[in-house]
């Protein structure tokens, strides 16, 4: 079986996670178009590479973010919300200042 | 005669505890079975539902801050427990849920009073959970806990590998399940908390992994006994 890591609760199986889909903005409720508003909810840009994603560990509903290979199926890293909001944060920090 | 069924906090498992005769015993606004008499004295493994005890929870951002000023000892470690003065245990979850256990007595009054003592005024950041009506609660112990464990449950969940009062919160026998290891006079127990409509479904899966070691289900008097050393 799939080992993932749980950036809380460890290695465990696959069968205790359950896929979020990809990380991305949310629009504007208010002033998003149906057509904005529906791409948001049911569509996935699916691309082939690094890609940022939710994930949920079911036995204890720990939400965190798995930065995942598409085309190899490797997990390189999972960290909590926490640690990745923060992380873009001083990114986009970093680009401003540039 | 005692009739289980009476008490409106009755195990989920009542029923199949009768199935192997258990005695039952009252217990402060409970039932619970002393007894489970059936024939061959246990193997390695022994059940124990614990389901009738109180039991509480807390979550909430500012739920451990909230735990340490009513005295409770807790530290913001997610699945570790502590064990309190009185016997019972605080299972710390995560950074922002705690579940409390009362010790084997089952007293509940501390519980109640925590539960009741609760404003939303407060502004605590913490509000509790009834975990009595959500989750059935067993305690196994005997010496084959880890080779009847690695049949259900993917965790590494030897002495040496998994210390008491640690948690693991994991899928055994396909359920989400808490797993507390909280040791009883020396003797290492597994206390189980899982979703109580799906109860004796998981209490068959425990007995079905104890069968080959002669496991069964046993009353709360053989595990009281045990606390005595």
């Amino acid at each position: 079986m799939k080992i993932l890591t749980c950036p809380i609760n460890g290695p465990r199986n696959i069968s205790e996670f359950v896929w979020g889909g990809e990380v991305k903005e949310m629009p504007d409720p208010a002033t998003a178009t149906d057509a904005e508003w529906s791409e948001y909810l049911f569509l996935d840009n699916n691309r082939a590479g690094e890609i940022f994603e939710w994930w949920l560990h079911a036995p204890t509903n720990t939400w965190f973010i798995a930065h995942r290979n598409t085309v190899t199926d490797v997990v390189l890293e999972t960290m909590t919300v926490d640690t990745y909001f923060a992380r873009r944060a001083k990114a986009e920090r970093a680009e401003e200042e540039a | 005669m005692i009739d289980p069924a009476a008490s409106a906090y009755r195990s989920p498992l009542y029923r199949r505890l009768a199935t192997d005769g258990a005695v039952w015993r009252e217990m402060n606004d409970t039932v619970v079975a002393a007894s489970v008499s059936r024939r061959g004295a246990g193997g390695d493994i022994q059940i124990t539902d614990l389901s009738p005890l109180p039991r509480l929870g807390f979550k909430g951002r500012g739920t451990i801050p909230a735990m340490q000023a009513r005295g409770i000892i807790a530290e913001a470690t997610p699945n570790q427990a502590f064990r309190q003065a009185d016997g019972g245990l605080c299972l710390v979850l995560g950074a922002g849920e705690v579940i409390l256990l009362p010790n084997l007595d089952g007293q509940g009054e501390r519980l109640a009073q925590l539960e009741a003592d609760w404003r939303i005024e407060d502004e605590e950041r913490t509000y509790p959970l009834r975990r009595r009506d959500s989750h059935a609660w067993l305690a196994v112990s005997g010496k084959a806990l880890p080779d009847m464990f690695s049949k259900i449950c993917a965790i590494d969940l030897r002495p040496n590998k998994f210390a008491d009062l640690s948690i693991t919160q994991t899928s055994i026998a396909k359920m989400s399940a808490i797993l507390t290891r909280a040791d009883v006079g020396g003797k290492t127990v597994f206390h189980l908390l899982v979703d109580s409509a799906a109860a004796l479904y998981f209490c068959n899966c425990l007995l079905d992994a104890a069968a080959e070691f002669g496991g069964r289900l046993v009353g709360l008097n053989e595990l009281q006994k045990s606390e005595g050393g």
